[in-house]
């Protein structure tokens, strides 16, 4: 390689990393800001003042909540889409497939929450609650999770899918035999990435699972999740900017813990250089 | 050290790994301005990779080694800037692989690369496709995408987009293997024409087009997957007495 | 048909969402939305101002991101011995970053640096460069998949040609990437309109037009998480149709990038 290729390439990766860099600025700044605020009281405790001292225990519990109640909305439609995403032949069919997937994902957040109002929080009559955010939150997620179940059962080697078809399995048989077993680690991987996609959802839960901040005794109870809950502080309560950061502190080492998890898609390493 | 200055090109005990695999091995072979040097052999013999390692294009693939010499004009191909050794030892890729441009476009990029003066364009894009004899086929559609011209003709185009470069030496890498038999001739003619000021380096595996166009011969045959040169001198006398077994073997058989 | 009963949930969820946000008797509401005055207490439902600070918004962010995803994606492939692979994964994470947490760095260390320049800071500025941020990574992992399905047999052309790594991005990658990059920039422009939580966070929300860096904006999607808690009667209807007309100027913009970022 010359010289010139040499400096070509350094500019290159020198402005290719600012924007890397600025993220990485923001978890920085979040990490001093937000590490004052840490003890066990703060993960432990309700909060107090709205939220200004205490700590964010009703939030943790709401959003975990939340959390399941969405996996256990999007997971039982999520793996036959998936399963059958990988075993169709028909390739319009998955074509038309995934072009209904991709426009789902691309539905803005708080359309879904308008939905999830409209629908659950009215129409079914749920009210503020747990069940409808979670729910709201299911279907959101539903696009993502089937995106990412399909990418790990693509992976599976085409030699196993042959030999199941050839044991004379039904594909769902199959899946539950000889695929979900070699692949569960990147099923779990794929669940837990968009999980940390419904974690990191606010405009979704604002009209569905509500703003209350106490601990939700219930699924029917309004509850707020840990997103809310820093907007709310760093929004709405005047002084709430040192629970906030300890707050989004909190809420982005779980979501980064589990999107560092994907791996992304494979690239060959025997490539030409550009 | 210097190398003898005998040819244009000197290759000197050139070796090539691909990761642990070699691709060929000891490689020694001299190219000489006017002289088209053939080197035949079967496939997996390092042929392609040969060509590559003369212009460093194995520099820009991973986990790719060279060991020993190519001199250029008596000095170390390595002394040169990549790109500079790439304009002056052009290669013609086996498949043509016309950029997804149009055909005029194919040919202004390197005359951007070079940064000839905008005004000579139109003229150095006509006299190098008389060059290559595609003026009369294409002049009327320059505009039209490359990848719509026939295979001989893309070839040629490519020839004439290395053309441009004013190389000392041109490297062929199996450049009709893809073409029909009129394609074939027209690039054999030229390849003729181009032959008395360039050194040129031809691969291939059709012998009869070896016996059409060498000056001098060279046999590569691989053992393990590596390839080695096993025989090389001017073509009338190893086609009169080859001295390896497997040259003998290889120019019994009839041609293809 | 059976073949084809699986497309039957995502077709069922997307009519599910349409039936929730399209009511028909909403419909008498809909020229009012042209309006440039949004006073629901006078029945004013003009959200002119809103549209075109959602263009404005996303726009600019556009603008700041699509170079930062290029060179991002470029220099995860320039790195050499494969390191962009680590740098790959770090922009996957990036993308990652719940919005509300952008938000909120928007809110405390952004606007206090534009601050100093223009108090408060909020506005369309702080809020541009929090959406750039937000979606330089789906950018640059399209452009990044892009780069990858440029066949070798034309790097390998392009490098014979003698040219130098700036020629080769110049004249060889770039135009690869035309088709890429639009694709890429509308993906990226989809995710801005529909982004709620840190536009909401930085921009002000009065409702001015976006005619300055500092003008205090409210987005559609700001405006329906400020007001529809609370909404009412025709206000509610006009907030759902808002809603309705986001989801399919975002769907449309948003097939149209998909087909340039799929096709070649």
């Amino acid at each position: 390689m010359s010289r010139h290729d040499t400096i070509t390439r350094g500019c290159w990766i020198l402005v290719g990393l600012f924007p890397i860099g600025v993220a990485l600025w923001l978890m920085i700044l979040l990490v001093g800001q937000g590490i004052p605020s840490l003890s066990w009281s703060f993960l432990l405790d309700e909060p107090v003042h709205a939220g200004r001292a205490g700590g964010i225990a009703p939030m943790l519990v709401s959003t975990t909540a939340l959390l399941g109640l969405a996996l256990l909305t999007a997971a039982p439609l999520a793996l036959p889409l998936a399963v059958w995403h990988r075993t169709v032949t028909d390739k319009r069919a998955r074509n038309r497939h995934d072009a209904l997937i991709d426009t789902l994902a691309a539905v803005p957040s708080i359309c879904w929450g308008l939905a999830g109002y409209v629908l659950l929080v009215r129409g079914a009559g749920f009210g503020f609650s747990l069940l409808a955010g979670g729910l709201t939150l299911g279907a959101m997620i539903l696009p993502t999770l089937v995106r990412l179940w399909s990418d790990a059962l693509a992976d599976l080697p085409d030699g196993q899918v042959e030999a199941g078809r050839a044991l004379g399995l039904t594909p769902f048989q199959q899946a539950l035999h000889i695929w979900l077993p070699a692949s569960a680690g990147s099923l779990l991987i794929g669940m837990l990435a968009a999980l940390a996609r419904a974690a990191a959802e606010t405009a979704a839960l604002l009209f569905t699972s509500g703003y209350a901040s106490r601990m939700p005794a219930s699924v029917f109870d309004s509850g707020r999740a840990l997103s809310v809950h820093i907007l709310d502080l760093a929004m709405n309560v005047p002084g709430g900017d040192q629970a906030a950061a300890g707050s989004a502190l909190v809420l982005l080492t779980a979501v980064l813990l589990f999107a560092a998890l994907l791996r992304p898609k494979h690239h060959s390493t025997r490539k030409v250089s550009l | 050290m210097s190398g003898s200055t005998a040819g244009v090109v000197e290759i000197d005990s050139l070796s090539l790994w691909y990761g642990e695999q070699p691709a060929f091995r000891d490689l020694n072979l001299s190219l000489a301005r006017g002289s088209v040097t053939v080197l035949v052999g079967p496939s997996g013999c390092g042929k392609s990779s040969l060509l590559r390692a003369i212009t460093r294009l194995h520099e820009a693939i991973p986990e790719t080694r060279a060991e020993g010499t190519v001199y250029l004009n008596g000095i170390d191909h390595r002394q040169f800037a990549a790109h500079e050794l790439r304009r002056r030892v052009a290669l013609i890729a086996q498949q043509p692989d016309p950029l997804p441009f149009s055909i005029r476009r194919n040919l202004e990029v390197v005359l951007r690369v070079r940064k000839e003066a905008k005004r000579t364009w139109p003229e150095r894009i006509r006299d190098v496709l008389q060059r290559v004899r595609l003026w009369d086929e294409v002049h009327d559609r320059l505009d039209q995408p490359a990848e719509a011209l026939s295979g001989g003709q893309q070839q040629r185009l490519c020839i004439a987009r290395a053309l441009l470069h004013r190389p000392e030496v041109l490297l062929l890498d199996e450049p009709t293997a893809s073409l029909d038999p009129d394609a074939t001739e027209h690039i054999e003619v030229l390849i003729r024409e181009l032959a008395p000021r360039r050194a040129i380096l031809l691969v291939t595996h059709d012998m009869a087009q070896a016996r059409r166009l060498a000056d001098q011969l060279a046999f590569c045959w691989p053992e393990k997957g590596c390839g080695r040169l096993i025989e090389c001198g001017p073509a009338a006398d190893i086609l009169q007495t080859p001295q390896h077994a497997q040259t003998r073997a290889w120019l019994a058989q009839p041609d293809t | 048909m059976r073949r084809q009963s699986p497309l039957l949930v995502p077709a069922g969820l997307l009519l599910a969402l349409v039936v929730a946000l399209f009511d028909p008797h909403a419909l008498p509401i809909a020229p009012a939305l042209a309006g440039e005055r949004w006073l629901p207490a006078r029945s004013l439902f003009g959200i002119a101002r809103f549209v075109s600070a959602t263009f404005a918004v996303a726009g600019g962010a556009l603008v700041l991101a699509l170079p930062a995803a290029l060179a991002s994606a470029l220099a995860t492939h320039l790195w050499p011995r494969h390191g962009g692979v680590t740098l790959r994964r770090l922009t996957l994470v990036a993308g990652a970053i719940p919005s509300v947490v952008w938000g909120f760095w928007g809110l405390a260390a952004l606007a206090p640096l534009l601050s100093r320049w223009h108090p408060p800071g909020q506005g369309l500025l702080a809020a541009t460069i929090v959406l750039a941020l937000m979606i330089w990574p789906t950018m640059a992992l399209a452009l990044d998949a892009a780069l990858e399905r440029i066949p070798d047999s034309r790097r390998l052309a392009a490098l014979s040609l003698g040219m130098t790594l700036g020629q080769r991005l110049r004249l060889v990658v770039m135009p690869s990437l035309r088709h890429a990059a639009t694709g890429a920039a509308l993906l990226g422009l989809t995710r801005a309109m529909g982004e709620t939580m840190a536009v909401l966070m930085v921009s002000g929300n009065v409702g001015d037009w976006p005619t300055g860096p500092f003008a205090s904006i409210r987005t559609v999607t700001a405006n329906l998480a400020l007001e529809f808690a609370y909404a009412q009667g025709a206000h509610r209807d006009a907030l759902l149709l808002s809603g309705l007309m986001l989801i399919v100027t975002t769907t449309l913009l948003f097939w149209w990038g998909r087909r340039l970022v799929t096709n070649q």
